[in-house]
């Protein structure tokens, strides 16, 4: 059935996307982890900042993902997962946008105060690597994920309706 | 078979008819009022022991704490 | 101009204040209904003339003496007599929703229904007939959607029409059956006969409410000449009777809700809804706590995050401003006044007024959208075995912005002893104005292990919270028990609109803006008097001689107590001027060197001057953490507690904790080998 097949896709996504946000969230906490324990400076990794708790969140994410698994054995309910999914990436990317902005304004201030003007906002500052942070691109990439669920929530809903 | 059992020992999806709320004229007058009457048909969406569980009432859904659905004693209904 | 007064009400959840504020412009007086701690709300509607007194009750579902919300609600109509109550109910909630309504018909209120939430019900596969409704009840019934403001007009032109029917009482009976019927009957016929009772109140509606043993009613009417006759007929009733009389009467009302009118005005089905699937995964049992903490930590990184540059932008305006003052006011003892009291106290309070309302942005959106009562559910077995109730947590995670508001949150615990509870150890929450204290000792001393620091303080506040619940619970026999069982309703879930959200958080944050920043800047200008005076002694030449002020003979007046945990004079008066407002205790580091508050330079100041050793600065850290709720949380406390008891036992029991603990830290640690 046309139904399954795409049950079966929206679940790849949902999985990809999961596993890319457990990785994410494991290695954030692990450097988090190591950064307050040895008196070295912040350490970050190609784009992927040392935040223990948003690690810990971003990892929370991947779970969240990955619980819509019996999906792809066509479990209507697993859809709930995703779309939590979707609202935590959407809410993560947002925060993490505003944060890379507000840094932006506080160069501004420090600019318009007599200090130098400077781009290391866009690439580092409070929110690890500014616009390099990983959860602001999975947002981007969970965005058409969400759409397709929705979508297939109201399809799904007029067809159970012969009760 | 029509046993009774507390609406905490429910499980998820299942629905079942209140036959009798026990406990202090407080709590009875409370639950009557949020719609949890004698003749009522339930339905819990959420129970995971020991936390609290989830019970869909007249439409609404309401949160019960463990304690209290075990005050609460019901005839499950087969099928769903 | 024609006046009126409207009423609304309703149940929780069912879009009251958007059609308050619909109605009203968003425009309302916020005060106390006198004597309690509820909250009340007026606002003003001028339509076709007449000028509408708009007051907004509490929120509940039924109209017992039970508690205070409902209780002030119910008083206010009975009282009062307000010319119209708009009585809102959730289409998607209809029976339960209906049950006030009966209630309200009983009191013989005269009523308008709103039938909100339209578009939700619709959404759901389902219509209610509001002409069939309207038909039953015999009281008007106007279909609106409070958030897309339709049905509002109509709803203003009921209200006029209704108003001109002036008599306000509307006699409508709902039959419950033999026996009890007759009995009504009797004791109202009784009540009957006492004019000034009856002249007052409907007489059939306190006949009921003395069959259900209503306290508030049974006191009224133990005043009258004819109590006795009633006593005598009540307990030949009671013989008739089953023990449970007032969970019958509410059975009946039900059953005549789901089988009278229910049939007649629904039309539809009930489907799985987008709120049922949203809470596969929120309420899990796995995933529902962790998913909350990761909502928890967005709503902090929003709040300390985004709203870091309006916060410096502040304090660059009043630096500003103070510089200005410095150069254009020639008496010197003027010009710091203004720059340095006056500006530097508005700088303070307007500096962490952001955090404030950012936080409270945040909370409101997770209000409106239903998603904080599925917090209150998972974290309600946690909560449970810390001896405190589900709804605790809110005020907890409030608190970690400021404990003002946190505090005034608890009303929502309905139980006294949990809420009092709750209440007791919200300071120990780390509230957004110790941060700056954290991160100044930090720097100082901790060096790179500065992040750690300040991570283990907010741990540490939770942990003591923890420990000092299940502690008050066991030992002070006001709150043995477990805590009163969870019974909350989670609301379907909604897109908070714009406009709501906005209200809500500012309806919180001017509220706390009000009552914390009045003392705040006040506490800033007594700190300035202090260090400045007498003036010729601090002041020599350029330089500003501190140890020669008021506050320094103070500081070290109190120093001996302090001196086991290894805090110096300058140290204690900074705890003291805490007292004030825990923002200040930075600012008065940076008035001993001489420094801006923002000042790069003072850590190093303050390394410099040997004030903390890295073990006396983690032990003040924690002493600044736990030892006294700033003056404004202490009115709050007074305030919600209603006791002098409670508000000097809190700050007993904090101090000495305080003592407590900073001692074990210094003890141990020296112990250990730091100094």
């Amino acid at each position: 059935m046309k139904q399954n097949v795409e049950n079966k896709w929206i679940a790849i996504y949902a999985i990809i996307l999961g596993v890319a946000y457990v990785i994410l969230g494991t290695v954030e906490f692990a450097l988090g982890v190591y950064n307050l324990f040895s008196p070295i400076e912040s350490v970050s990794l190609v784009g992927v900042s040392a935040d223990i708790f948003g690690g810990f969140a971003a990892f929370v994410i991947g779970v969240t993902y990955l619980s819509a698994m019996p999906l792809l054995k066509g479990v209507r309910e697993s859809l709930g997962f995703i779309l939590v999914g979707t609202l935590l990436s959407t809410v993560y990317g947002v925060i993490y946008l505003l944060i890379v902005c507000a840094d932006g304004l506080e160069t501004l201030l420090t600019f318009l105060g007599g200090g130098a003007w400077t781009w290391e906002w866009l690439t580092s500052g409070s929110a690890g690597t500014g616009l390099l942070r990983p959860e602001i691109w999975l947002f981007f990439v969970s965005l058409p994920l969400a759409y397709l669920t929705l979508r297939k929530k109201e399809r799904g809903r007029s067809q159970n309706d012969k009760s | 078979m029509m046993a009774t059992i507390p609406l905490a020992m429910l499980q998820e999806n299942c629905e079942a008819v209140i036959v009798e709320v026990r406990g202090g004229m407080g709590l009875t007058r409370r639950l009557a009022e949020i719609g949890f009457t004698n003749g009522t048909r339930v339905k819990v969406l959420h129970s995971a022991p020991p936390g609290p569980m989830l019970v869909m009432v007249r439409g609404s859904r309401i949160a019960l704490g463990k304690g209290v659905a075990m005050k609460i004693m019901v005839n499950p209904v087969e099928g769903i | 101009m024609e006046k009126i007064r409207v009423a609304l009400i309703g149940n929780p959840n069912v879009g009251k204040s958007q059609v308050f504020n619909n109605l009203t412009g968003g425009r309302a007086h916020v005060g106390n209904w006198p004597g309690k701690t509820v909250e009340k709300k007026e606002g003003v509607c001028v339509h076709k003339g007449v000028e509408m007194q708009i007051i907004d009750l509490p929120g509940t579902y039924s109209l017992t003496a039970r508690s205070i919300d409902e209780l002030v609600a119910r008083d206010f109509i009975v009282e009062e007599k307000p010319d119209i109550v708009i009585d809102i109910v959730d289409t998607s909630n209809l029976e339960r929703n209906l049950y006030l309504t009966f209630q309200l018909l009983e009191l013989e209120a005269n009523i308008i229904i709103a039938l909100n939430k339209q578009d939700v019900a619709k959404s759901l596969g389902y219509e209610i007939d509001a002409k069939e409704l309207s038909k039953l009840l015999g009281v008007p019934v106007i279909s609106t959607i409070a958030t897309e403001k339709i049905g509002m007009e109509e709803l203003k032109d009921a209200v006029i029409e209704a108003a001109k029917v002036k008599e306000k009482r509307r006699e409508h009976t709902i039959s419950y059956g033999k026996p009890y019927d007759e009995i009504i009957l009797k004791i109202a016929s009784i009540l009957q006969k006492d004019k000034e009772l009856s002249n007052k109140y409907p007489v059939r509606w306190l006949a009921i409410k003395i069959l259900e043993s209503d306290e508030e009613v049974l006191k009224l009417v133990s005043k009258s000449p004819v109590y006795e006759e009633m006593k005598l007929q009540l307990s030949e009733a009671k013989k008739i009777l089953e023990e449970d009389v007032d969970t019958a009467l509410a059975e009946k009302r039900y059953s005549i809700i789901s089988e009278v009118i229910l049939p007649k005005v629904f039309k539809g089905t009930r489907p799985l809804t987008l709120t049922d699937l949203l809470d596969k995964a929120l309420l899990s049992k796995y995933l529902g706590i962790p998913i909350f903490l990761a909502l928890w930590w967005a709503l902090f990184r929003f709040t300390f995050d985004v709203s870091a540059p309006f916060q410096d932008l502040t304090h660059m305006l009043f630096s500003k401003l103070g510089e200005i003052a410095n150069s254009h006011i020639s008496d010197p003892q003027l010009a710091s006044f203004v720059a340095d009291g006056i500006f530097g106290g508005l700088g303070a309070v307007l500096t962490f007024l952001f955090p404030i309302f950012f936080l409270f942005l945040g909370l409101a959106l997770l209000e409106d959208s239903g998603y904080l009562a599925r917090a209150a559910f998972v974290m309600d077995r946690i909560m449970y075995k810390l001896g405190l109730h589900g709804r605790s947590f809110i005020p907890m995670l409030i608190g970690f912005g400021c404990n003002v508001p946190a505090i005034m949150a608890t009303r929502t615990i309905d139980r006294e002893e949990d809420r009092i509870l709750t209440i007791l150890v919200n300071p120990l929450m780390s509230c957004s104005a110790r941060l700056p204290i954290y991160l100044l000792i930090a720097s100082t001393v901790l060096g790179p292990y500065a992040a750690a620091g300040v991570y283990s303080m907010y741990i540490l506040g939770i942990v003591l919270a923890i420990l000092m619940a299940l502690l008050f619970r066991r030992t002070i026999p006001y709150f043995k028990g477990k805590p009163s069982p969870l019974i909350l309703e989670l609301p379907l879930y909604a897109v908070p609109t714009m406009k709501s959200t906005l209200v809500h958080m500012w309806e919180r944050g001017s509220l706390f803006l009000k009552k914390a920043g009045t003392i705040i800047f006040l506490g800033v200008i007594v700190v300035w008097l202090l260090s400045s005076y007498p003036w010729e002694a601090v002041h020599q030449g350029d330089t500003v001689v501190l140890e020669n002020s008021y506050i320094a003979t103070l500081g070290r007046f109190l120093e001996p107590i302090f001196r086991p945990l290894g805090f110096n004079w300058m140290a204690v008066v900074a705890l003291f001027f805490g007292f004030i407002a825990k923002e200040i205790v930075v600012g008065t580091f940076a008035t001993f060197f001489g420094l801006e508050e923002s000042s790069e330079d003072l850590p190093t100041a303050l390394r410099s001057s040997g004030t903390f050793t890295p073990l006396t600065g983690l032990a003040f850290m924690a002493f600044s953490l736990i030892y006294i709720p700033c003056i404004a949380t202490i009115g709050v406390i007074y305030r919600e507690t209603g006791s002098w008891k409670w508000t000097i036992f809190t700050v007993m029991y904090e101090l000495t904790l305080a003592y407590v603990v900073a001692f074990i830290i210094v003890t141990f640690g020296r112990l250990i080998g730091f100094t």
